[in-house]
């Protein structure tokens, strides 16, 4: 028994059926996490090697060079990039979208291994570290305090961190730019060398007076006693009164020597939040977990924890990820309503019945909560991606429903009782049914097999509307022929029951069939000129491609801003601060749009993990400013960022800034945040540092005076000066010496010895010696520095070593084991491919070395090849939708003339893009890809019914007119629902929305002007093609009446 | 004792059974897949893609008083229907065993 009759027969297991899969769906829904972008982890592994005292020169040549010289032979590597800068190598291999990365890393591994004896001796053993998408902090909060400033450290770690971490699927907290403290003993070097000490033999009686040491035991009697020695400090008032030297009976205290502070460390950072000091708490996600509930959480947690703070201890939000997501969702969410009602108000005027109009739209919360099982079972998120999708499939998943229905409409009128009518009538129409089907299928299936970061994007729409439209075409086989059998009424009901509203729309949709049919019959007698005018506006349409701007993905207002400053390299740390607080404060009063900025200066450590990822020092100062939401704004964050470029111009002691509305900048967070604008990168490859910086530069020069490109830099940073001391290895000999004496000694005497642990409270705070920042102002001070060498003499720095101020380069950068150079730009009032085709013509005019490669990279290369998997991906559908077209019709005739609505549907996106002055990027060109399934499948419908019509004897202008005029209201039915789903995504203005408007504007003018145009062209086409053949067969009959004569 | 054959459009199987039952009709042979097409109106059913619709047909062999009411009932059908198509035909039986 078919489908279709034991669903009509068995109403109960149906509906329970269809309850079944709804009630499943509900209940994955509530467990299917919310994010913005589907899981994508960033095939991208980094192997990170620290090699300490090590110049950028030498990390290139001793740990870069050997490490890459095995990494690149890693099966599936796209490219192996890497930065040396002083102290550290950071190399990152970048795979294929898709690979298993736990084997690659596993390779890296191995590799390595292979490497490292080819490393030096004192280079520590490179560690390998793996992106992930939980690594973007999911909320960052800033903590300020005045009088509980320095008591700081001790209130989070114990009041925030902890009660933070114990959250469910909170990852990790940290802080940056937490104040610790220490006690801080800045000796005098003269009254040193007056007690004939030196820096290490105090430290050394620091160290040997605070001591706890166990001394075995004693038995009393019948007791037994531990014997402990305790000098441990009991306050930290106890280190300025320790005796550290017997001079001639005479105690030296250290509180004579030096001065001795329980303070907080001279830090090399500054963190700001509106202005005043403050530290920056970071919640990272578990991989996996649903960061809206993170982050609902965290804030519950957080509001609790504010009551028990001292009063003066501020908590302020910084930047809360979830914030974006749940609007975004929520946006479209509401897309998804309007399409609903959208498609509603459609059926119910096409039919002006609200039986079949109930029955049509039950298919849709069916169909759309199908996705929801699979996006349970696969593990995947609700994101943009996942409900752009369910947006597009609304539309589509009523139409077999209306097409059955139809039929058993027309059954019905013709005398059939509903039940039977459901039955034969679904029958008749069920294989059109799935071929239409098919044929979506065959559009949108391949998108699941798409690769790359196309392929992050693809993979869930290709499925959602594939598992949609197969549910729905279940439900039209099955749910709508026993509602139908159950709810519609016989022909007799009608005549008592008079449905005024139904006549009234049948009237009004007969008046559109006779206008279609006189409008078709004069077209055919007009064959040529209608032809030629279509011809000449799908060549027309080809030419606004010219007029319409190219970018990789649609830039997105999501009210972030960040800028970056740097005063010339060598300024001290309160330079930047002075420039910080100034611009701060104009910045605030300028634009009322910014409600939060926060500040950094400078780095916690010289070598840490994050200094790899953002460039952070002494004299760049990095904003992070936080606007109030796009819809509440009338500038948007674009604009906002060319005004704040103004703002900077203002200031002289800048030597190098950019404004990145967005935060693109940034890798990490331009993958995640799916924010910002376009990065123009031109990629300067060559050995020679000196010849490719004057080529970037000359390149950055030539771009800054074009318009449209900002905030030129250039990546190699500019050549630092160091003071530099370096040794008389005979002098030092002869003393005695060695240097690495000599460099302790200096270390020690500038960076600081710690020379003991103070332990309060359980917590352990550094003691920490140094020379007073007085007696270090000035080359001579370091010259004048003394240690003591073994003999016990002492010794000036001066003597043994000279001091030189040297200029060094403070970055290398790799790209494939070249060196590299790159010249970054924003974009702003240009496109990328008018950006590109202005750097490639400059690059024509330019002087280029031989050993020097110039490409350009970043966003506009990813467009390139973007695009370019668009169109195998656009001729890979085109051959299968043919294929399945073909197999259908068992003709290859038909297909072909079906195809003629495809170029129209190209023609209706380059003519809505261009009106609405958008783009053609990632999105519009998926939309055209898709525009190829939703806009044959019209063209399917009338052609496959014209064929009917000739079959059952009509002439071919008959058919083509009789036809078309029963065909155009469920074409324009099934046409609108898809159009009108679209068009509340076409007209979104919230946050998030610049991802999917160009995917709605582009299949509403796609769809409609190949609706059109199909109507008409179709038929023209499907008459000549006819023509044609009925000439050949004529002809060929001719001849075989010939032989026949001839034989006779 | 009279043959009655009832061809029709499939989508007439309920109200054929009806009609029988109604006519106190108990014994019949019934095709449930038959093609066919009419002489002079009506749409060929085919089961083909160009005719999708399909026939059945029924052969019940009545007592005569019976069959004036069957056709009659067969006649309502054709009047509420007329485009799906059904006809009757009668003929008369000289021998059962």
């Amino acid at each position: 028994m078919s489908l279709y009759s034991s669903a009509v027969k068995n109403p109960i297991t149906t509906l329970m059926v269809f309850i079944g899969v709804i009630v499943m769906g509900l209940y994955s829904l509530f467990y299917i996490p919310v994010d913005l972008m589907p899981d994508m982890d960033i095939p991208s592994i980094s192997v990170i090697t620290f090699y300490p005292g090590a110049s950028a020169e030498d990390i290139e040549v001793n740990v870069t060079k050997p490490l890459e010289n095995q990494l690149n032979a890693l099966q599936n590597l796209k490219k192996v990039t890497s930065s040396s800068k002083d102290n550290i190598s950071f190399i990152t291999c970048e795979f294929e979208y898709g690979i298993n990365l736990d084997e690659a890393s596993n390779n890296i591994r191995d590799a390595i291994s292979l490497a490292e004896k080819a490393l030096p001796d004192g280079c520590e053993k490179p560690s390998i570290f793996k992106f992930s998408s939980s690594m973007i902090p999911v909320l960052i909060y800033g903590i300020q305090a005045d009088k509980s400033y320095a008591a700081l450290e001790k209130i989070i770690d114990e009041r925030i961190v902890e009660k933070l971490s114990r959250i469910d699927g909170v990852g990790t907290v940290s802080i940056i730019g937490k104040p610790i403290r220490i006690i801080d003993v800045k000796v005098d070097p003269r009254k040193l060398d007056s007690y004939n000490l030196t820096l290490e033999q105090v430290g050394a009686a620091i160290g040997a007076e605070n001591i706890s040491l166990p001394a075995g035991r004693i038995e009393v009697g019948r007791m037994e006693f531990p014997v402990r020695t305790n000098g441990e400090f009991s306050s930290s008032d106890v280190v300025k009164n320790l005796v550290v030297a017997n001079n001639g009976g005479k105690l030296v205290y250290l509180r004579d020597i030096a001065t001795v502070k329980d303070t907080l460390k001279h830090v090399l950072v500054d963190e700001r939040i509106n202005g005043s000091m403050g530290v920056r708490l970071m919640v990272q996600k578990q991989s996996g977990a649903n960061t809206v509930k993170i982050a609902r959480d965290v804030r519950r947690k957080v509001d609790e924890i504010k009551k028990e703070l001292p009063s003066d201890v501020q908590v302020v939000k910084i930047l809360d990820t979830s914030e974006f997501i749940q609007s975004s969702i929520n946006n479209l969410s509401e897309t998804l309503i309007y399409a609903f009602v959208f498609v509603a108000l459609v059926v119910i005027l096409f039919l002006g019945r609200w039986r079949s109009t109930f029955i049509i739209l039950l298919t849709i919360p069916v169909s759309l909560i199908g996705a929801f099982i699979y996006l349970y079972i696969s593990g995947n998120s609700i994101n943009i991606v996942s409900l752009s999708a369910l947006v597009i499939a609304i539309g589509m998943v009523v139409d077999d429903a209306i097409v059955v229905l139809e039929n058993i409409t027309t059954h019905i009128e013709r005398g059939s009782s509903p039940m039977e009518a459901a039955v034969y009538a679904t029958r008749e129409v069920g294989l059109a049914v799935i071929a239409t089907t098919l044929v979506i299928v065959a559009v949108f299936f391949p998108l699941t097999l798409v690769g790359g970061l196309t392929g992050v994007f693809f993979r869930q729409l290709g499925w959602i509307v594939s598992i949609t439209i197969t549910l729905s075409t279940l439900a039209a086989l099955s749910l709508t022929p026993m509602l139908s059998s159950r709810i519609l009424k016989g022909k007799t009901y009608y005549k008592h029951h008079r449905n005024r509203f139904m006549e009234a729309v049948n009237r009004f949709w007969g008046f559109f069939d006779d206008l279609y049919v006189k409008s078709l019959a004069w077209v055919l007698k007009h064959k040529t000129l209608t032809l030629i005018a279509a011809g000449s506006i799908f060549v027309g349409s080809l030419g606004l491609v010219g007029f319409i701007g190219k970018e990789f993905t649609p830039a997105q207002d999501n009210g972030r801003i960040n800028v970056n400053m740097e005063i010339p390299q060598g300024l001290r740390i309160d330079e930047a601060k002075a420039l910080a607080r100034d611009f701060e404060q104009k910045v605030r009063q300028k634009y009322p749009e910014i409600v939060l900025v926060s500040t950094s200066i400078g780095t916690d450590e010289g070598g840490s993990l994050m200094s790899a990822f953002q460039k952070a020092a002494s004299y760049i100062v990095n904003y992070s400013f936080m606007l109030t939401s796009a819809d509440n704004r009338s500038r948007s964050i674009f604009e906002i960022a060319d005004s704040i470029r103004n703002d900077i111009k203002g200031y002289t002691q800048i030597s190098s800034s950019y404004v990145d509305p967005g935060g693109t900048r940034n890798a990490m967070s331009a993958a995640f945040s799916g924010g910002g604008g376009n990065n123009m990168e031109v990629k300067v490859l060559g050995y020679d540092i000196n010849q490719t910086n004057y080529i970037a530069e000359q390149i950055a020069n030539t771009l800054k005076s074009e318009k449209g490109f900002r905030d030129v830099s250039i990546s190699r940073d500019k050549e630092r000066m160091e003071l530099q001391i370096f040794p008389d290895r005979d002098k030092l000999a002869q003393l005695g010496l060695n240097t690495s004496m000599l460099a302790s000694a200096v270390r020690n005497r500038v960076y600081g010895l710690t020379a003991t642990k103070y332990r309060e409270e359980g917590t352990e705070y550094d003691v920490i010696l140094k020379y007073n920042d007085a007696n270090l102002t000035s080359v001579t001070d370091i010259e004048n520095i003394t240690f003591k060498g073994p003999m016990g003499n002492m010794v000036r720095v001066g003597d043994v070593a000279k001091i030189k101020q040297v200029y060094t380069t403070p970055n290398i950068e790799h790209e494939n084991k070249i060196r590299v150079v790159k010249v970054v730009s924003a974009l702003s009032g240009t496109d990328l491919g008018s950006a590109t085709n202005i750097i490639n013509a400059k690059l024509a005019t330019m002087n280029i070395p031989n050993n020097v490669i110039v490409e350009i990279g970043g966003a506009a290369k990813d467009m390139a090849d973007t695009f370019k998997d668009l169109m195998l991906l656009f001729v890979l559908i085109l051959i299968l939708t043919y294929i399945v077209m073909a197999s259908q019709f068992e003709s290859l005739r038909e297909p072909f003339i079906i195809m003629f609505s495809v170029p129209f549907a190209v023609t209706g996106v380059f003519i809505a893009l261009w009106i609405t002055g958008s783009t053609i990027n990632l999105i519009s060109g998926i939309a055209i890809v898709m525009l190829v399934g939703i806009a044959v499948k019209n063209s399917i419908v009338l052609v496959d019914f014209i064929n009917l019509l000739v079959d059952r004897g009509r002439t071919i202008t008959q058919a083509i007119l009789e036809g078309g005029k029963s065909r155009l209201r469920p074409i324009l039915m099934t046409s609108f629902t898809t159009l009108l789903g679209m068009i509340p995504l076409a007209l979104s203005k919230g946050e998030g929305s610049e991802t999917w408007r160009p995917l709605g504007i582009s299949i509403v003018g796609g769809l409609f002007f190949s609706m059109m145009i199909s109507l008409i062209i179709v038929p023209i086409i499907y008459s000549l093609f006819a023509d044609a053949r009925i000439k050949r067969e004529m002809k060929k009959l001719q001849a075989e009446a010939g032989e026949i004569s001839f034989e006779d | 004792m009279k043959a009655v054959f009832i061809a029709y459009n499939q989508a007439l199987s309920e109200k054929v059974d009806n009609a029988l039952k109604v006519a106190g009709v108990k014994g019949f042979s019934k095709w449930a897949d038959m093609l066919g097409a009419g002489s002079d109106k009506g749409e060929p059913h085919l089961g083909t893609h160009t005719w999708p619709s399909m026939n059945s047909g029924t052969l019940t062999i009545v007592d005569d008083d019976k069959v004036d009411k069957l056709l009659l009932y067969i006649n309502q059908i054709n009047k509420v229907a007329g485009e799906q198509g059904i006809h009757a035909f009668v003929w008369n039986i000289e021998k059962m065993v």
